[in-house]
């Protein structure tokens, strides 16, 4: 007869085998349910919106900024986006000062985010959703920083990177202008339609925290309209260890070169660092940025001779105009930061080891500029409900900053800013819209 | 697979160089002083970044800036040895290793405070020559890469020299190896130390300045990350850590390896560091067979001194520990409902989770010995497993599905817990034979390998997302989606899980644990195997990580595996917190908690609070505060203990009692001895050390009740003819115990069997007192079990009390009764003799092998030996098999003698035969009529002058 003791384990086991076996089942593919529960046809299903608001008075709704604490991290790179608390109390007092919206005053309620803290960005988030309980956040939100407040506080976002697949899980309502890479969808047409992935040896490179990006949207789009890709490369090498990141781009860079690939297609995360290593070798691809403002960033660190590797490169990106006569809203951040005054002009015009304020100023002007549109169209009875309803309908908007309009409807909750084609500029060695 | 162009494994291999000279400078230090330096980047990144501001800002003429650079990383290295290796120098080997990570954080920090080169944004980090050259079509070697080519093999010739030709260099591994017998021969092993340390400094500082010149950039200088220093350290461990020659090519070759993956595999991220992790296990599988590298045991950890018995009895001294315990206890229930902001309460509840993964390295590296580097790693596993079960998965099989249903949130935190407890028992049992400090290079290597590329398996991912999310629901019925009540929920787990953990630790299940991380010999003499041992800290500190990752992800409902929490800075950064609250304690890691995650939280705009939370604070601590801040708890504790015995007097003498302790008495009866059988029976014993026979052959017997005496010169094979006959040595024969073949047997079996032994340098278990230690020999008599005492069962409890008092018994039977609470390092060698005796006492055992039980014992003190050695026969009725050197002792106690000489037996029989023996007379005795004389009798009295419970004089 077996000892108790010797039992123990078996009984243990066979608990955790009926436990799971209780909790499993088995289906054949054909009726397996989609990953959110059920089919779906829509790429954008709307979130809940319950006929709540959080914030809201009578005569006033109270609204989180959220922005990244660059200080903290000042002793170790040079980085500086502008005063982001400024920037919003300039255009929440000039909002006020013409009334509110809809005759409610605008509380505010910053939230700088402590970038070097592992628990900063949750305890940001925390403070303005629950012990602050904002109407809706506002501002500059890394990747699946938003989902902090959208999914799991269920709190209203303008801002952010609106993904589909973040959009998905999320449980209030959210809009944007920006699509988190997702717009590459309708920007990789515009550049077959020039000719740069066609007739070509493509290469797509990737970052290991991108890979849903290459995996749901680049490589289908690409493979949707034919186009061959010879190699697709994932960086997986830590970006802060540049020993890593070098030897793993040489590697990438002599199989793109061994295989003959003539194009190579950057995707969110490699896209400064990969120009950055082609720049030591005398190889000469195209390159072909997913976004503008990653080209930016490699263009903003690097010598006039690494310059040389983006000669007849193109980038996908929004069409900007800083100018303040074109943009209301920039001038009222001038005229209550005098410090801004005539610096506010597009980040990679910034000459080298200069602030780059624009990017503060413009999330500032374009998150509230979209909010009030949106508050506006819902009326005096503003709730979640109101809100989403609103940004629905809302449809053609321009915003401050971007040149082309925005579209916000049912399946455009990110605004559907048209990307477009830039091409580089040795001479002012920056991004210019290309002609057409 | 495709072989990489030539350009490729050209660039491979230069990659490699630079690694493999890192890895030269790991074993150049390990070798020096047995130490792992996780600093060895970072120690070159003062001089490195200097160089570049001389040469860029300050336009110093390259060589100049250079030779200066040089000079400041050597003069780093040689402060590093100055101000923290020395005084580390007598420290475990482990303590070293982490103080190099604090080490690393200083180097960061030193160079955060230079100006900083962003401004030079038309400059290149400096080299001797910008251009390239192309010997063929396909190769172009750039003047950095010459620099690499040339210097690094011209610094590991120069190395070389230096440690064969050189005095210096050949004293190196001298010192390492026994500082003492180093300093009698005229070295000093510190001066030895800060030359190498210097040299640490340079080769660090010479690898940084050649990656930085390959990467060129101004405005990141090369730091270097955990993958790149993960591969240097792969490349040590391939060299067993002593070849630099070897470790330089395991570089080259690391190199190509990563070229050949990456260029195959381009999407594959992560696939390289599955393979560099499979890689270190293996090689580190076979360096831990060939040798021992850390045998030293934790004297670092904070000692708490037991209460002593007579103090037992005032009710306010039995509850002192507590005290404090329940005030923070009261602090952590009122303080939510004080502080209302959910954002503090996520803090809070995110330091409760994070004492909670520190626990289970409390248990690994406090309580086992065992440094995990990882182990934040099996927190993100137990995250991402638990949120894929709360959240219900799809897997594909075949042509069906299989579809697991969404756990309620309890339910999926408790099976992810379960889960990786399996998980970490499979990873413990692939490190089993991994010793001290290698496990640490192992289970950093399996940290990178879970953040690369087992966390982003498409199981533990959201559908058609790469996020993670883990929303929380109700737990018991409980609503938990608000942040206090899952505070209260975390807290509650906290309070069970440290329950668990504090009443393990009083019980034999911690005692065990510390003993086999003492002395693993010794633990499996006692019956205690250290593989169950192992296996069993492994399963329960994967375990109690998986919980406390479950419940750090459920704070903040999403596992952010990419960038925070799950991370191998944070398997760090645990680490440091159990050093700082202290290492060992139960209550360390909420301390430490508190002080690195909560500070920082409680003080947010403090520029010093960081720097104290940091790896350097770490440093400073281990510095002057060695036990942590649990050692200030402990200091007061004692102080108040003093206070309390003063007051009641002076300690009445030990008990002495005459009587056979009950715990002598034997619950049930032994088997009866085999018939006609000896009760054991070696033969043809054979053990070989390379190419050295040390037992040519031995074959011995030794008869029921009989004492036997194994003579012999220094290096004749005594003890290690009784480690194969114990099984602590790979032999060839047969043994057999009591009539049963225990050949291919576990010491820790053979002990179970009947088998006690003594070692020759009665080291016993340190960092216990001699109770504890007497209890783990009781565990022979009924094991203490691990689910059963975690779970309070009131059974337990009574077990418990029959052990501590049949260990009073044994303690008192032998004298030792004032010693019972003193840890054993602080005893005199024969009183440890005497302890040891009593653990066989414990034992019960049939045989007893006894490695000279008089050897450093004064020889007023070795006389009382034999009569104690006869009472112990008497009183167990077992045979004896006794080494020694002191002739009239082991003549007039042994029935019979065998005399060994290199490794054979040369004479045989009884004590008057043997003496006489020609054979033992040439080669053992001498020829000296008074030695012979002297063997064949003890001194007069001796025999009848002893009494079991005076032999605990020596003190």
């Amino acid at each position: 007869m077996r000892s108790p003791r010797r039992r123990r384990p078996l009984l243990i086991a066979a608990a955790v085998a009926a436990l799971a076996i209780s909790a499993c089942s088995v289906e054949s593919k054909d009726d397996t349910p989609s990953a959110s529960g059920g089919p779906t046809a829509e790429a954008y299903p709307p979130p809940a919106a319950p006929a709540v608001a959080p914030g809201v008075t009578a005569n006033s709704i109270k609204i989180g900024f959220v922005y990244p604490d660059l200080d903290k991290v000042r002793q170790y790179i040079q980085i500086d986006h502008g005063d982001y608390k400024a920037a919003f109390q300039a255009l929440v007092d000039k909002a006020n000062s013409e009334g509110g919206i809809n005759g409610r005053k605008i509380i505010p309620v910053y939230g700088a985010v402590d970038v070097i803290s592992p628990t900063g960005a949750q305890e940001t988030c925390v403070r303005l959703t629950e012990d602050e309980k904002v109407f809706a956040v506002l501002g500059s939100l890394n990747a699946d920083e938003a989902l902090c407040y959208v999914q799991t506080h269920k709190t209203a976002v303008v801002g952010g990177d609106l993904t589909a697949a973040r959009y998905a899980l999320a449980q209030a309502p959210w809009i944007a202008t920006l699509q988190g890479g997702d717009e590459i969808a309708d920007g990789l047409p515009l550049l077959a339609d020039r000719g740069a992935l066609t007739g070509k040896k493509l290469a797509v490179v990737s970052y290991k925290d991108d890979q849903a990006l290459l995996d749901t949207t680049v490589l289908p789009t690409l493979r949707g309209r034919n186009i061959a890709i010879t190699e697709t490369a994932v960086m997986d090498a830590d970006i802060k260890d540049p020993a890593a990141v070098s030897s793993q781009l040489n590697v990438f860079i002599q199989k793109f070169q061994s295989d003959g690939v003539n194009a190579v297609l950057l995707i969110a995360g490699a896209q400064s660092q990969f120009p950055a290593e082609l720049a030591k070798t005398s190889y000469r691809p195209q390159l072909l940025f997913q976004s503008n403002n990653q080209a930016g960033a490699f263009i903003f660190g690097a010598s006039d001779d690494d310059l040389k590797v983006l000669d007849g490169a193109l980038s996908l990106g929004q069409a900007v105009d800083y100018t303040p006569r074109d943009n209301p809203c920039i001038a009222t951040v001038e005229a209550a930061v005098p410090a801004a005054r005539g610096k506010i002009i597009n980040p990679g015009d910034v000459p080298k080891g200069q602030p780059q304020i624009a990017i503060s100023e413009g999330i500032a002007c374009q998150t509230l500029a979209l909010f009030r549109a949106v508050v506006q169209k819902a009326g005096k009875n503003l709730t979640y409900q109101s809100f989403q309803q609103a940004a629905f309908s809302l449809g053609k908007i321009n915003l401050p900053i971007v040149v082309d309009d925005a579209t916000y409807g049912r399946q455009t909750p990110h605004g559907d800013i048209p990307p477009r084609v830039m091409t580089y500029d040795p001479v002012k060695k920056t991004f210019e819209l290309a002609a057409g | 697979m495709q072989i990489p162009t030539l350009q490729l494994l050209f660039d491979g291999a230069v990659s490699g160089l630079v690694i493999g000279l890192l890895a030269v400078g790991i074993v150049l230090v390990h070798r020096a002083s047995r130490v792992i330096n996780f600093a060895v980047a970072n120690m070159g990144l003062v001089g490195s970044v200097l160089f570049a501001l001389l040469a860029v800002r300050w336009n110093v003429p390259y060589w100049i800036a250079l030779v200066i650079a040089l000079a400041v990383g050597t003069l780093f290295g040689a402060l590093i040895d100055l101000t923290v290796v020395r005084r580390l120098f007598q420290a475990p080997r482990v303590i070293m290793l982490v103080a190099t990570i604090g080490v690393a954080q200083l180097a960061l920090t030193v160079v955060t405070a230079l100006p900083d080169l962003d401004d030079q944004t038309a400059e290149s980090y400096p080299v001797p020559w910008g251009g390239t050259w192309s010997p063929t079509s396909d190769l172009r070697i750039t003047g950095a890469q010459i620099s690499v080519l040339v210097t690094v093999p011209l610094v590991a010739i120069l190395l070389g020299v230096f440690l064969t030709r050189t005095v210096l260099g050949q004293t190196v591994q001298a010192a390492a190896d026994n500082p003492e017998l180093a300093r009698l021969q005229g070295i000093s092993p510190k001066a030895v130390s800060t030359a190498v340390w210097a040299i640490a400094g340079l080769v660090g500082t010479l690898c940084l300045i050649l990656i930085s010149a390959q990467n060129k950039s101004l405005s990141q200088i090369t730091t270097l990350g955990p993958t790149t220093l993960l591969r240097a350290l792969a490349a040590a461990v391939l060299a067993r850590m002593t070849s630099p020659r070897i470790a330089l090519l395991a570089g080259v070759l690391l190199g190509l390896l990563q070229s050949f993956i990456q260029f195959n595999w381009l999407d594959q991220p992560g696939l390289t560091d599955l393979v560099i992790f499979l890689l270190v296990l293996v090689s580190v599988f076979f360096v831990s067979r060939s040798r021992g590298l850390e045998t030293s045991s934790f004297s670092f950890a904070p000692k708490a001194r037991p209460v002593p018995e007579r103090l037992r009895d005032l009710w306010w001294v039995r509850h002192l520990e507590r005290a404090p315990l329940l005030l923070l206890g009261l602090v952590a229930v009122v303080l939510p409902l004080l502080v209302h902001q959910s954002s503090r309460q996520l803090l809070y509840t995110i330091i409760l989770s994070y004492a909670i993964c520190a626990v289970s390295v409390t248990i690994l590296t406090g309580w086992a010995g065992q440094l995990s580097l990882g182990q934040m790693a099996f927190a993100g596993l137990g995250a991402l497993t638990a949120a894929a079960l709360c959240r219900g998965l799809q897997i594909s099989v075949g042509s069906s599905t299989v579809v697991l249903n969404a756990l309620p949130f309890p339910v999926a935190v408790a099976l992810a817990s379960l889960l990786t407890a399996v998980l970490a028992a499979i990873v413990g049992a692939g490190a089993l034979r991994v010793r001290g400090l290698l496990l640490a290079v192992s289970t950093f290597a399996f940290g990178i390998a879970a953040e690369q590329y087992l966390y982003r398996r498409p199981v533990f991912q959201d559908p058609g997302s790469h996020t993670a999310s883990f929303p929380r629901d109700t737990a018991f019925g409980i609503d938990v989606t608000d942040q206090r009540t899952y505070y209260y929920l975390v807290l509650a787990v906290l309070t069970v899980v440290l329950a668990v953990t504090a009443r393990l630790r009083r019980s034999g299940v911690g005692r065990t644990t510390v003993g086999v991380r003492d002395n693993p010999a010794t633990a499996a003499a006692y019956t205690v195997g250290a593989t169950r041992v192992k296996l069993r800290a492994f399963t329960l500190a994967g375990g109690i990580a998986g919980l406390g990752g479950s419940l750090l992800a459920g704070a903040v409902q999403t596992v952010s595996y990419s960038d925070r929490y799950f991370l191998s800075p944070d398997s760090l950064a645990l680490v440091s917190i159990v050093v700082i609250g202290g290492l060992g304690s139960v209550y360390g890691p909420v301390l430490g908690a508190l002080w690195v995650i909560g500070l920082p939280a409680f003080f947010p705009g403090n520029a010093v609070v960081p720097l104290l939370t940091s790896s350097l604070g770490l440093l400073v601590l281990l510095l002057y505060f060695p036990g942590g801040l649990v050692q200030i708890g402990y200091a007061a504790r004692d102080a108040i203990l003093r206070f309390a015995e003063r007051r009641l007097g002076p300690a009445p003498e030990g008990k002495t009692r005459a009587a056979v302790p009950a715990a002598l008495t034997r619950a049930a009866d032994r088997a009866p001895l085999p018939v006609d059988r000896p009760v054991l029976a070696a033969s043809d014993i054979r053990v070989r050390f390379g190419g050295m026979t040390a037992v040519d052959g031995v074959s011995l017997q030794v008869q029921p009740g009989e004492i036997v005496g194994l003579i012999g010169t220094n290096g004749a094979g005594k003890s290690t003819l009784m480690n194969a006959i114990g099984g602590f040595l790979p032999a060839t024969g047969t043994v057999e115990l009591l009539g049963r073949d225990i050949t291919g047997a576990s010491s820790a079996t053979r002990a179970r069997a009947g088998l006690g032994r003594t070692f020759q340098t009665a080291t016993l278990f340190p960092e216990l007192t001699v109770r504890q230690t007497v209890q783990i020999a009781l565990e022979a008599r009924g094991r203490t079990e691990l689910l059963t005492t975690a779970l309070h069962l009131p059974h337990t409890y009574r077990q418990e009390r029959v052990k501590r008092s049949d260990a009073n018994e044994l303690i008192d039977f032998l004298g030792l009764g004032r010693y019972a609470d003193a840890f054993i390092a602080d005893l005199s060698t024969g009183t440890r003799r005497i302890v040891e005796l009593a653990g066989l006492l414990a034992l019960d055992a049939r045989l007893l092998c006894l490695d000279e039980p008089t050897a450093g014992v004064a020889q007023r003190e070795t006389e009382a030996f034999g009569p104690l050695i006869r009472e112990i026969r008497r009183e167990l009725d077992a045979a004896m098999l006794v080494i020694e050197h002191d002739m009239p002792l082991i003549m007039s106690i042994s029935d019979r003698v065998y005399c060994l000489e290199t490794g054979r037996v040369i004479a045989e029989g009884t004590p008057d035969a043997v003496r006489n023996d020609p054979k033992v007379i040439a080669s053992y005795l001498g020829t000296d009529e008074r030695a012979i004389t002297r063997s064949g009798a003890a001194p007069a009295g001796a025999a009848s002058s002893h009494t079991p419970n005076s032999a605990a004089a020596p003190a």
